[in-house]
């Protein structure tokens, strides 16, 4: 296995008094597609600028393509694309004035790439980046971090704004660039179903640290989602397999991690069970880190995450 | 062929693509020799990970489903798989204790299962009839 | 370079051309003829256009990216940072030269399309309107500085006019010299200086974030945190000597004034009625006595106080040369360059060139030029020579000095006609021209000074004396230093006959001692650096208000002592808090020695730039491990 691309070591971070990274841990691996996940003022955007070097963190290191964050070389910066949270460019430029300064601003900069990918977005170069349209923007600041052809691509809420065509054509371009280029991608974004057609890995960030770090398929795998609605007197079903119970009408709202059949004989014979079904990402996202907390989280998780069975490719 | 995936449902993506092309053989609608879609082609069409696709295709390849050629891309190769029999035999039995499994937990009884089963196989061998046909 | 200018352009462009309007157009407050030709002696205009525009182009180089956004997407460039700022600088630069170049072009051509007389142009002219533009290189460099700092905005306007204020007021007390006229060599290498200073400051400020959160890198300290420490130091000074002012002022008020009673000299303070005085013995208290009836006429009481003058704080554009042109013969105006050239202007005939004698010979550098009489005159500045401009002839004629006499100066006397003794000098005068004037001139010699009239000087008996002296008599650029102002001796008669009364006037009554005690205190929070300069060197004339007088000329040397130990307190008391927060022992060090020197400005500027967020450390809880976690190495296929 190669190193990895990008490596978070127990990053903390603060500001003022609060505290926004505990401690983020990740890896991104080289030609990985890594989706960082979490509510707002997760601290998505922190991770990301430090990871960027634009932050310095307070403890904890993170390493780009082998290189401390705090003193990226510009030569690191140039194998590094960048798409920013508000796709911002200067608003004084057209948009062939956009990549003309991106071609001469970065040496390994493709004129011809960039011009086709403008035809296939239908921006034309006479634009001038005001008029352009939100999504346009994002096509244009995704176009320009493409074409340097980087090894890394970080993208700060690409999708953010952007209605389901625009969404859909930022894939496309995205996938583009995974299919010519096999660079890794490290992206926070609130769109999960973009997010389980394009993310290898996951990583959904809550209260400053990772809550879940791990493939798609594996969750997939893994996790299942169903209602229970127990007879009277039955308690609650506790222990390493049961990731979140919510309480819903008349019943609970469960999600089971890697739950044995005897867990579920279990369940069916204390009550009504609807029958277990893989969650969407978004039922899972919601499931950990929705407002409806009563606390049934179990750490003892933490151990079994760790000496799970992996199942990745088998 | 037609290939389709649900990027919601559980199954991971790369199965649901093996799944799709192996569908696609067993039902008729893919003849040996057929090109499949290239990676890229086909990440875009389904608006997937282009790493899902390669996954994909490296499965169906070591199953001897496909055969990739340098340079021309993948095709079918004909057979249903290149398996060895004990080895195809035991991946049956995992799939029928698996099926049987969540049957029984969803309150079939024996006979219930055996009458799907052999529903599921008159769907099969309609249209294996109707290639021949 | 071609892409510095795509991403810069619309400020390059624009700060070009609004500069170039602005240098350029700010040349107009004076005829074409006096800034092409003559060379102008004062551009006020441009001075104060060039310094502003400086300012705003230096502050838009320093915050373009910022105020746009586009600081992170420019810095994810593979550019290094350092060269980022100096293209930053670069641009600056180009644009001032731009301006500086094409502005008194445009500015020659607007003239030239207007007025007449501008094929005399003269290259000599242009050191007057560079030395007045290069206050915009100043100016950009304390913009572009204060912008660069990564200290909130309201923290780099504090930095920018403390900078501005302390620097333009030194460079102007330095360059200062007589009466007034700046020497130009000291005034442009100053601000030429002062730009490099902080351009310098600009490339290393630019290459550090601002991080709330983090302490600052120490070099930030040192380049930017002590020297707006100093500049505060330097603006610190004025609020404290307008203070000691006020309060010696009230001081000097309630000191008792001397009463000439018959041949007797006594100590007296004014009563609330007119004329009435109480007598105090030596120790300025009241001893009863009345004397009464008595109005103070002149001569009767002595206020024996030196002249009390605050050398005020500012700065203003500066005055290349005094006596530049001179307009009372009806028709014609003569305009006097600097290096000696002279020209009429008329109605009639425009622009023309003239010059002693009939072949126009120009006169020696720093000649004289006034109104005297009835008379345009100048006085030669090698021979000393009185010379009248003979409107018929077109020429300048001399006019015969008695021998061994040399003109000294054009000197101005105001005379009152509503005093007997002035009205007997005006009615010598015979001026009716100038009938209204309060002021006139006067052609003075060591020995007399004379007016001008039908041609031929006229000595004046008994003017001498209230014309104003020569500007070749001395040079008092530099003074030595002015009076004790709290400690006065008194020795009374002054006119050189045997001393018949001696006193010492200091703070002795409870009154008085409740006055001095503030000038005394103020003089305690100057900045202690300043002060033992003040005490051991002569005070300069000009920028006087940096020091205090109180502990000048090795006066008091306990008050300067005094304003290091309460420096030492406030550092010690500040070092504490530094090491409770967990700074370094460089930091501390540096902040102690920073504030000790400079005292109460440096302590501000310290707390401002350590803030206790910056060195929070806040104990996390190790980060648990995922609660759904798979090992990074099993995803990618190999």
């Amino acid at each position: 296995m190669s190193s990895p691309v990008v490596t978070f070591d127990g990053v903390q971070r603060w500001f003022g008094p609060h505290v926004v990274l505990k401690g983020l841990t990740l890896q991104v691996g080289p030609g990985q597609v890594y989706a960082l996940l979490g509510r707002n003022a997760a601290g998505k955007t922190t991770a990301l600028r430090i990871l960027l070097g634009f932050l310095q963190p307070h403890r904890g290191r993170v390493t780009v393509l082998g290189n401390d964050s705090r003193a990226l070389t510009p030569e690191v910066r140039g194998r590094i694309g960048y798409v920013g949270e508000d796709h911002r460019l200067y608003p004084t430029m057209k948009v062939a004035d956009a990549i003309a300064f991106e071609a001469e601003t970065r040496p390994a900069f493709r004129r011809a790439f960039a011009d086709k990918a403008l035809q296939r977005c239908d921006l034309r170069p006479a634009q001038r980046i005001p008029q352009l349209s939100r999504g346009q923007r994002a096509q244009l600041c995704l176009i320009l971090a493409v074409a340097s052809n980087p090894e890394l691509l970080v993208c700060d809420d690409p999708a953010l704004g952007l209605d389901v065509v625009m969404r859909r054509e930022f894939l496309d371009a995205l996938i583009d660039l995974l299919a010519d280029t096999g660079c890794a991608v490290l992206f926070s974004s609130h769109f999960l179903t973009d997010v389980e057609r394009i993310a290898d890995r996951i990583g959904i960030l809550h209260d400053g640290s990772l809550l879940v770090d791990s493939t798609l398929d594996d969750i997939k795998r893994r996790v299942q989602r169903c209602t229970w609605l127990p007879a009277n007197g039955t308690p609650l079903p506790t222990g390493p397999h049961v990731l979140r119970a919510s309480q819903r009408r008349g019943g609970h709202e469960l999600l089971l991690l890697d739950a044995p059949p005897d867990l579920l004989a279990a369940l069916r014979a204390g009550g009504e069970l609807s029958p277990p079904q893989a969650p969407t990402l978004e039922e899972l996202f919601l499931g950990l880190t929705g407002p409806d907390r009563p606390g049934i989280l179990r750490e003892p998780l933490d151990e079994l995450a760790r000496g799970a069975p992996a199942g990745g490719g088998a | 062929m037609i290939i389709r995936i649900d990027p919601q449902s559980a199954e991971p993506l790369f199965e649901q693509v093996v799944f799709a092309v192996k569908a696609a053989v067993a039902k008729g609608t893919a003849k040996a020799g057929e090109q499949l879609p290239s990676v890229r082609e086909l990440a875009r069409e389904l608006a997937i990970n282009p790493n899902t696709v390669v996954r994909a295709y490296e499965v169906l390849e070591r199953d001897g489903v496909i055969v990739r050629r340098q340079g021309a891309g993948c095709f079918l190769s004909g057979r249903g798989s290149d398996l060895a029999a004990t080895e195809r035999r035991k991946q049956l039995a995992d799939l029928m204790r698996r099926t049987v499994t969540e049957a029984f937990h969803l309150g079939f009884t024996a006979a219930d299962i055996e009458k799907a089963l052999a529903l599921g196989l008159e769907q099969v061998q309609f249209s294996d009839k109707r290639r021949q046909a | 370079m071609a892409w510095l200018l795509r991403k810069d352009g619309p400020w390059v462009i624009g700060g070009g051309i609004v500069a170039t309007l602005a240098l350029g157009g700010a040349l107009h407050e004076h005829s074409g003829a006096r800034v092409f030709v003559v060379g102008a002696d004062r551009l006020e205009g441009a001075f104060h256009t060039a310094w502003i525009t400086g300012v705003v182009l230096g502050s838009v180089a320093a915050c373009f990216d910022e105020v746009l956004g586009t600081r992170e997407f420019l810095a994810q460039r593979p550019l290094a940072r350092t060269a980022l700022i100096r293209a930053r600088l670069r641009a600056l630069l180009i644009v001032l030269a731009c301006s500086f170049v094409l502005g008194p072009i445009g500015a020659w051509i607007g003239f030239a399309a207007f007025h007449d007389g501008m094929w005399h142009t003269r290259l000599a002219a242009l050191p007057a309107i560079y030395a007045a533009y290069v206050v915009a290189l100043s100016g950009a460099g304390i913009g572009v500085a204060a912008g660069s700092l990564p200290v909130p905005w309201w923290q780099r306007i504090v930095v920018a006019a403390a900078w501005f204020g302390a620097s333009f007021a030194l460079i102007d007390a330095v360059s200062r010299g007589y009466q007034g006229a700046a020497r130009m060599a000291p005034f442009v290498f100053a601000h030429v200086g002062a730009a490099a200073v902080f351009f310098a400051i600009a490339a290393v400020a630019a290459r550090y974030d601002a991080d709330p959160d983090r302490p600052r890198a120490q070099v930030l300290r040192a380049i930017a945190g002590v020297p707006a420490a100093a500049a505060l130091a330097v603006l610190w000074t004025v609020p404290c000597g307008e203070g000691q002012a006020r309060a010696i002022d009230l001081l000097q008020d309630a000191y008792p004034v001397v009463l000439k009673r018959g041949d007797e000299h006594v100590l007296v303070r004014a009563t609330h009625e007119p004329g009435v005085w109480r007598v105090c013995d030596r120790d300025h208290r009241s001893t009863g006595e009345r004397i009464d009836g008595r109005q103070p006429g002149r001569g009767g009481v002595r206020r024996p106080m030196p002249s009390w003058h605050w050398l005020s704080f500012g700065f203003d554009a500066p005055l290349w040369h005094s006596g530049h042109q001179s307009g009372w013969s009806d028709t014609t105006t003569v305009l006097l360059a600097a290096d000696g050239l002279v020209w009429t202007r008329s109605l009639a005939d425009g622009l023309r060139a003239t010059g002693r004698g009939a072949e126009l010979l120009p006169f020696a550098n720093d000649s004289l030029i006034g109104d005297v009489g009835d008379s345009v005159v100048v006085i030669d500045g090698a021979t000393r020579q009185p010379w009248r401009y003979d409107d018929a002839a077109g020429h300048f004629v001399p006019m015969p000095l008695p021998a061994g006499e040399r003109g000294e100066q054009l000197g101005w006397a105001s005379l009152d006609d509503k005093d007997p003794d002035d009205a007997a000098l005006l009615a010598q005068l015979a001026d009716p021209k100038r009938a209204w004037a309060w002021q006139r001139r006067f052609v003075r010699t060591q020995h007399g000074a004379y007016t001008v009239r039908d041609g031929a000087l006229v000595a004046v008996p008994g003017l001498l004396a209230r014309v104003d002296r020569g500007r070749w008599a001395r040079d008092d650029a530099l003074a030595t230093n002015q009076t004790d102002p709290i400690v006065i001796p008194i020795e009374l008669p002054d006119d050189g006959s045997p001393v018949r009364f001696r006193h010492e006037l200091r703070p002795r009554t409870a009154n008085e001692w409740a006055r001095a005690v503030p000038a005394f205190v103020l003089s305690l929070c100057r900045p202690p650096l300043l002060q033992a300069i003040g005490h051991v060197t002569v005070m300069p004339r000009r920028g006087g208000w940096l020091f205090d007088r109180l502990v000048a000329d090795g006066r008091r040397p306990w008050l300067v002592l005094g304003s290091f130990v309460l420096g030492a307190a406030l550092a010690w008391s500040f070092a504490r808090r530094l090491r409770r927060l967990g700074a370094d022992r460089a930091v501390v060090r540096l902040w102690s020695v920073a504030i000790v020197l400079l005292g109460l400005p440096a302590l501000l500027v310290a707390w401002a730039a350590e803030r206790p967020r910056a060195y929070a450390q806040h104990d996390v809880a190790a980060a648990p491990s995922p609660r759904l976690g798979s090992r990074a190495a099993e995803e990618v296929p190999a």
